[in-house]
């Protein structure tokens, strides 16, 4: 029900490309039962950053998610293809009614690489660690908000929240909350920013800033998650994680064979590294979509009409196609199309109707335009402020500069400001935009909490978003919860919070010879399947 | 104590040592204004600096503000955190980075290794190469290669170094197989990006070296040389070269300083660890401490540079110092 699988992306079936790659992907994923694995080899992947610390616990940056999950487990694993919780280092778990604690019963017989042994008192010191503020930690402490403390009881431990916490257990999941040896807490946080130690198949052997780090295989691990194909050590003898920012030498890199794998694909490149026999994986991320949010205590997108004027003026499909050559899907819902809790009904919505767009405006009395062709009332030119990241990721200056012409057909003229990225969180205390355009990856239709409310980028909060969304964070079984986030996509949409754009998609190239690369829930790259043809 | 005085005295009696003196006391309120700049960087940005570090999609405690807050040495009154701030660069103690908490002057130790090779190593391809098409350029007859020497410099600079340095890893790299395409161990990484590097450097290191030497071939001197008999060789090598070469030793330290700033995209492109790198990253990921450390380093070594330039400038030209001395 809830398919991460990109069933979206085989609606678009007159677009050849996208079925190629996406049976490209499907092969891919069954390469590992299809052929036997062989042990052995060195991968070397080459990523496009380096976030300067490699522990998740402090850094908020998602390669360190990607390279810091070989190393550390996860009290659970959720299943990317059904969203359900399965079993990793906690064999069972309980969520009291109120979803204010979870327990969780450990697997016995579990070390960390440094010979400690991970019993309940080692994830209690992790956790603890997490909320201390010396710490500085980033995401694993919005996961841990409202921690009031986890009690143990031989093999069992119990996390205690302030308020309802549903979230938490696929927090729990991702590598932000993966479980390190407390034995490393003693040397302080810039100790763990250079080296973690953890329980995972792969052990951290090297890092070096900016050239990259060497994970080796762990033996006589035995304990991975449930979801894997791999039952016992991981079959690479070491993973070599090289930085390549440069986006063409990476590609270039791989064509080449000086790697075997990379990061972030650039959607141009795609067809290039396809003509050169390399295999491009293609993974939808769950979240919010890049979307465009309207500072909604501005006139007049106080009013829902004249938001709702501004989403029909948007063309996703234009967008993905000419910036993004469909590699990023346009998003028409109010999460991902990976989302767990994703309504699918979302995917039949075209909002694009610059007729709707122009008749909603007349309406709100912008009927007369400009010299230049924008819409003004009482004299007053009806005009967005919007601040644009410098140096802009994945495009978005152009995208924003579509976007812009797609606003002016319609008589609303779009102000793109470049804002450098220090004076964003500035900005975003300040209110001082009209329109801001964030993304985030989370694999979790509560999401929609981060972007709602007057905290929000939005500013003002919808009642009965808000008395869905507590009602989100306090029901536990994914039914149930799926269920109350479907009504809250419902008048997110209907009161159009935020409108959005394209999807965004883990693009990962592959030599021949690389096998059994899977993605998590999150849609990143995962290596404990992996392995390398002889 | 008399003999102090007489070394204290000779001292200053010796040109070289004037200059350096006097270069330096000169270069401390150019220090002193980079540091004060540093400092301002973080109060110039909108809104509260400790949001200048905190990413946008965080949302962090109150105790953790006030602990960042602290550890960026924002609390307390601006002139109080100016004082402290100066007290700490002046201890060689330039931060902590806020991504992954290490010293920010052993992240400058780290990577000035990596990068002043890249520099020097594309700052003495340049100056041998300019030096070479200059020469060409004086002296050959040959119309087709005279005009190529002076047409190739300014157009290798219509080419973006991060394509040239793609371009150059595609042939010599990828295709050749000579030299490793990224990274950084041993010389032979070296080359590539040095290259790229000294294209656009040599460029206009050629311009000032040819118009030096045009100018000094023009010169009286040169007319008496040649009259005395002196081969054209000994004309350009020995008379003119020598005159042509003061305006380029002026624009060999502004290269230095171009040539660290190049790095970034250089250091980028073939993944080399390096200051550039180092600055960029921290540029995006919010670290201000990282910035503010090495926006400090670039004065120094703009300030360093300047004056070893002017010490060259009494080697290569004694006149100056004796003009300094008259006008003093």
């Amino acid at each position: 029900m809830q398919r991460i699988l990109d069933h979206f992306v085989f609606r678009r079936a007159t677009v050849v490309a996208l079925v190629v790659c996406a049976l490209g992907l499907t092969a891919a994923a069954g390469v590992g039962t299809a052929a036997t694995p062989r042990k052995g080899g060195t991968l070397t992947f080459a990523l496009d950053r380096d976030a300067g610390c490699v522990d998740p616990q402090q850094s908020p940056w998602s390669t360190v998610q990607i390279t810091s999950r070989p190393v550390l487990d996860s009290l659970i694993v959720r299943d990317p293809k059904t969203g359900d919780f399965k079993p990793w280092l906690a064999t069972k778990w309980k969520i009291s009614d109120n979803a204010r604690t979870f327990t969780f019963t450990l697997r016995r017989g579990v070390t960390f690489s440094d010979g400690k042994p991970l019993n309940a008192a080692a994830v209690k010191a992790n956790f603890d660690r997490i909320v201390n503020p010396a710490t500085k930690s980033t995401f694993s402490l919005e996961f841990l908000a409202g921690y009031r403390g986890t009690s143990i009881k031989g093999d069992t431990l119990t996390v205690h929240f302030e308020h309802s916490n549903s979230g938490f257990l696929n927090a729990a999941s991702t590598a932000f909350l993966g479980i390190e040896s407390p034995a490393t807490f003693a040397a302080g946080p810039a100790a763990t920013c250079q080296k973690i130690v953890g329980s995972g198949p792969y052990t951290l052997t090297s890092y070096t800033p900016q050239k990259g780090m060497t994970l080796t295989r762990r033996p006589g691990y035995a304990w991975g998650p449930a979801t894997a194909a791999n039952k016992g050590v991981a079959r690479l003898d070491k993973i070599d994680f090289r930085i390549l920012p440069e986006n063409g030498v990476r590609v270039a890199s791989l064509k080449n064979g000086d790697v075997d794998a990379i990061a972030n694909v650039p959607p141009r490149q795609v067809p290039s590294l396809k003509r050169s026999g390399a295999t491009v994986l293609r993974k939808l991320q769950p979240g919010l979509p890049y979307s465009l949010v309207l500072n909604q205590q501005r006139a007049p997108f106080n009013q829902i009409n004249a938001r709702k004027a501004v989403r029909a003026a948007i063309d996703q499909d234009a967008i993905s196609k000419s910036i993004y050559q469909l590699q990023y899907p346009a998003a028409h819902g109010v999460i991902g199309h990976a989302t767990p809790g994703y309504d699918k009904s979302f995917d039949k919505l075209k909002s694009y109707d610059p007729k709707l767009a122009n008749k909603l405006l007349d309406g709100l009395g912008y009927t007369k335009r400009d010299g230049d062709g924008y819409r003004v009332k009482d004299g007053k030119r009806l005009t967005i402020d919007w601040p644009v990241l410098t140096p802009a990721q994945y495009q978005r200056d152009v995208v924003a500069q579509l976007i812009q012409q797609q606003l002016k057909a319609i008589g609303i003229q779009a102000v793109l400001r470049p804002v450098p990225v220090f004076a964003t969180t500035s900005l975003r205390a300040s209110g001082n935009y009209g329109l801001l355009d964030p993304q985030i990856i989370r694999g979790d239709p509560s999401i929609i909490s981060s972007a709602s409310g007057t905290t929000s980028i939005g500013r003002v909060a919808n009642k009965q978003l808000q008395a869905l969304l507590t009602e989100g964070r306090q029901t536990i079984g994914t039914a149930k919860r799926n269920a109350v986030y479907a009504k809250a996509q419902k008048v997110a949409y209907d009161t159009v919070q935020w409108i959005s754009v394209v999807d965004v998609v883990y693009l990962l190239g592959q030599s021949k010879k690389v096998n059994g690369i899977t993605f998590d829930a999150e849609g990143y790259p995962q290596f404990y399947d992996a392995w390398l043809a002889g | 104590m008399a003999r102090r005085l007489t070394a204290a005295t000779g001292l200053l009696r010796n040109p070289l040592a004037r200059v350096l003196i006097g270069r330096v006391l000169a270069g401390v309120p150019v220090v002193f204004a980079a540091m004060t700049l540093s400092f301002m960087l973080v109060h110039l940005l909108p809104g509260d600096p400790v949001n200048a570090v905190l990413d946008p999609t965080s949302s962090p405690t109150p105790e953790q503000r006030e602990n960042l807050r602290h550890q960026l040495g924002l609390d307390g009154s601006l002139p109080r955190q100016f004082a402290d701030y100066a007290g700490r660069v002046a201890h060689g103690d330039l931060g902590h980075s806020i991504q992954s908490g290490r010293a920010v002057s052993t992240m400058i130790g780290d990577t000035i290794g990596p990068s002043l090779q890249l520099a020097g190593a594309a700052l003495v391809l340049a100056l041998i190469a300019s030096c070479a098409i200059s020469l060409i350029q004086v002296s050959t007859r040959h119309r087709p290669i005279r005009a190529l020497a002076t047409i190739l410099p300014p157009a290798s600079l219509a080419f973006p170094g991060y394509w040239v340095g793609i371009v150059l890893m595609s042939i010599f790299a990828f295709g050749l197989g000579w030299f490793p395409a990224t990274g950084a161990d041993g010389l032979s990484a070296l080359v590539l990006p040095a290259v790229t590097l000294a294209i656009p450097a040599t460029a206009f290191l050629t311009r000032v070296l040819s118009a030096g030497l045009q100018e000094a071939l023009a010169q009286p001197y040169v007319l008496i040389a040649r009259a005395k008999g002196a081969t054209p060789r000994r004309v350009v090598l020995r008379h003119a070269f020598r005159n042509g070469l003061i305006p380029t030793i002026t624009v060999a330290g502004l290269a230095i300083s171009y040539l660290l700033a190049g790095a970034v995209i250089t250091e980028t492109v073939f993944a080399r660890p390096g200051i550039g790198r180092t600055v960029v990253a921290a540029v995006s990921q919010h670290d201000i401490p990282v910035v503010q450390g090495f926006v400090m380093l670039f004065a120094v070594v703009f300030v360093v540079v300047n004056i070893v330039i002017d010490l060259l400038y009494v080697v290569a030209d004694p006149r100056i110092t004796t003009g300094r001395a008259a006008l003093a």
